[in-house]
């Protein structure tokens, strides 16, 4: 692929743009809540479009479409039902707990509801998982300067390091949301031209279900049996694993994507946060799922690995299996002349940036506030904080750079992505579920409960690895892991709860369903509550599942 | 560095901080940007060679496109205009 003067042009003038905006956040941080949460002081529709696109960086383009392009459309179970659900869920009845308290971190209110070693327990696990998803934003990235631009890995690296360094160090969480709602119009103004001429050219969706294998179509038709679909998985493992566990698991407790909410200048736009941004969210699948099954239809490698699927079950391998991470760049050199292949590119270098300035800040975050302040140095006025948190920020993008290596050793990203959730995200959880949910959980009970629920996920990885137990593909293995990690939690909280010591009613003031001064939820009128636009996600999505069946 | 220290320290300065660390309209810059990249496109794909256009099924994707970002740059725009005189009105109002 070669870019010139007017695709430079106009990935220039974006990188200009974010550094602009750093510059001109600079002179308003002036607390560390100004730099961690915004100051709490933003408005909904950036809130909203930035808590979809943190979740819209390197995995989604370049994996998911990996992914449609390997499995067909069953992922887009990963939106409808391993999203939307999780996201109103997380509006409607966590907002509250996370805002209302007013905690600075996801940690934070682990040290409030249970204890101190929960709290740090979560916040180093946090701090290693958000590090490693960004090494995989970095690395994604520097596949795609490889490939256009033939720049090595260690070049491309440090100049997407050095410009989300600068930006960060600068404006904090702000600049990193404002960058992500700059690349939220990017990526769809960069990717919607390869869905339209893609589709043009096979003659429509109908055109595209002729060309492409009939057991790549459907969402639930063939989830039956583990071999009676390319995911070599079956509708519980899809339905319990990816829409309950992993799902809810990273929405309602990733505090990338909690931060966002944190940012909102009041309770009612946090809680509306995750809900505007589950309609956007429905519709990503267009730029995410149909350049993978386009790609299938298109491009001779992928439609011929497909028809093998199709013919011989998820784990064919005969013949070289061809490089689905390279679908969408392959796609975008396909059909973009210069111009609107600059945008393309442009797109997908500001999904790479902001997917790691999201790790980055949040990183940043749970370092100061919960390890830090609360460890190493308490009790310092707050511009020391402030001071940390902008070395740290220099700190997580080095770290990250170490991470982006460790990443080539997985060949499909998403997997190792889900796979790291389910280490992390999927216990979590169970300790947030019964925390939120359930008086009778004690702060040990919590602790435990956690620690055995990771350490279930780590015991199951080594099972799988050594072949003792076995799954239809690597994506069934993550979904059961996960669930079972959970369910280790779950269970295991209850049960530790009740042998030990639980904490005053008094003190589960505003923590507890059930034990909150109810807040005049009746003032607000019926079009702006946050259950009802949360149904209506829902119900869109039903009809999309059945649609699609 | 408890939680209540935290709860204060957001409310008393709220109204202060909202004004500062909102103070920069986004939709400012990145209207200019998409503007921008509108009139880039538009441009380059009028006067360069028409025959890069076959990988696109011989659309000019360039005219089209750019055409369209300069209406949505154009509407942030304009929202933008429009924020900033509410904004004048409310400070007025105070």
């Amino acid at each position: 692929m070669h870019l010139n003067f007017v695709d430079y042009i106009i990935i220039a003038a974006y990188l200009a743009v974010t550094v602009l905006i750093g510059y001109l956040l600079r002179r308003r941080i002036v607390t560390s809540e100004d730099f961690f949460l915004s100051g709490r002081s933003l408005p909904i529709w950036i809130t909203g479009l930035a808590f979809l696109t943190a979740n819209l960086g390197a995995l989604e383009m370049i994996g998911m479409v990996a992914n449609s392009a390997k499995y067909g459309i069953a992922t887009v179970h990963y939106y409808w039902i391993g999203a939307i659900p999780a996201m109103i869920f997380l509006g409607i009845f966590m907002m509250p707990f996370y805002y209302g308290t007013r905690i600075r971190s996801v940690p934070g209110y682990l040290k409030l509801r249970y204890n101190e070693a929960t709290r740090s327990l979560n916040a180093i696990s946090f701090a290693v998982m958000t590090i490693l998803m960004s090494g995989i934003s970095m690395y994604a990235m520097a596949l795609l300067f490889r490939m256009l631009l033939g720049w090595t890995l260690t070049e491309s690296i440090l100049l997407s390091a050095g410009i989300v360094c600068i930006y960060v160090f600068w404006g904090g969480l702000t600049s990193s949301i404002y960058n992500e709602v700059i690349q939220f119009f990017l990526i769809w103004l960069g990717l919607l031209p390869i869905v339209f001429l893609g589709l043009k050219d096979v003659g429509g969706f109908a055109g595209l279900m002729q060309r492409v294998p009939d057991s790549f179509m459907h969402l639930w038709q063939n989830l039956g049996t583990s071999t009676a679909n390319p995911m070599g998985i079956e509708w519980i493992g899809v339905v319990m694993g990816l829409g309950f566990v992993l799902s809810f698991g990273y929405w309602t407790t990733d505090f990338l994507v909690i931060q966002h909410a944190l940012a909102s200048k009041n309770l009612n736009t946090a809680q509306k946060t995750p809900i505007v941004a589950a309609f956007p969210k429905i519709l990503v699948p267009i730029i995410a799922i149909l350049p993978g099954l386009i790609a299938i239809a298109v491009l001779p490698e992928f439609g011929a690995a497909a028809k093998q699927v199709a013919a011989n079950g998820a784990l064919a391998t005969s013949g070289a299996s061809p490089d689905y991470n390279s679908a969408l760049f392959l796609l975008i050199a396909h059909y973009l002349p210069d111009g609107i292949l600059g945008l393309a590119i442009t797109g997908l270098l500001a999904s790479f940036m902001s997917g790691m300035a999201g790790n980055v800040t949040a990183f940043n975050t749970v370092w100061t506030y919960d390890i830090y302040a609360s460890h190493i140095k308490k009790n310092m006025p707050d511009t020391h904080y402030l001071r940390v948190g902008k070395i740290t920020t220099f700190v997580g993008v080095i770290l990250s750079i170490g991470t982006a290596y460790i990443v080539q050793s997985f060949p499909n990203l998403m997997d190792y992505m889900q796979l790291i959730f389910s280490f992390f995200s999927a216990p979590l959880f169970a300790t947030f579920l019964l925390g939120m949910f359930w008086r009778g959980a004690t702060p040990w009970g919590g602790f435990w409960g956690l620690l055995i629920g990771i350490s279930t996920a780590v015991v199951h990885y080594i099972l799988y690895k050594l072949h003792i137990v076995h799954y239809g593909s690597d994506m069934g293995a993550n979904f059961y892991q996960a669930t079972w990690a959970w369910l280790a939690n779950f269970i295991s909280t209850i049960i530790i709860s009740k042998f030990t010591a639980p904490k005053d009613v008094s003190e589960l003031e505003g923590l507890v369903y059930g034990l909150s001064s109810k807040k005049a939820e009746a003032a607000i009128s019926f079009c702006a509550r946050p259950a009802v636009w949360g149904s209506a996600a829902l119900l869109v999505v039903v009809i999309l599942n059945i649609l699609f069946w | 560095m408890n939680i209540n220290d935290n709860a204060n320290v957001s409310n008393a300065n709220a109204d202060n901080v909202k004004h500062k660390t909102h103070f920069l309209d986004l939709k400012i810059p990145l209207g200019c940007l998409i503007v921008f990249y509108g009139i880039v496109l538009v441009v380059y794909g009028l006067l360069a060679d028409q025959a890069i256009y076959q990988k696109s099924l011989n659309i000019n994707i360039n005219v089209i496109w750019g055409a369209s970002m300069l209406v949505i740059g154009a509407v942030l725009l304009f929202l933008a205009v429009i924020s900033s005189l509410q904004r004048k009105k409310q400070a007025l109002m105070q």
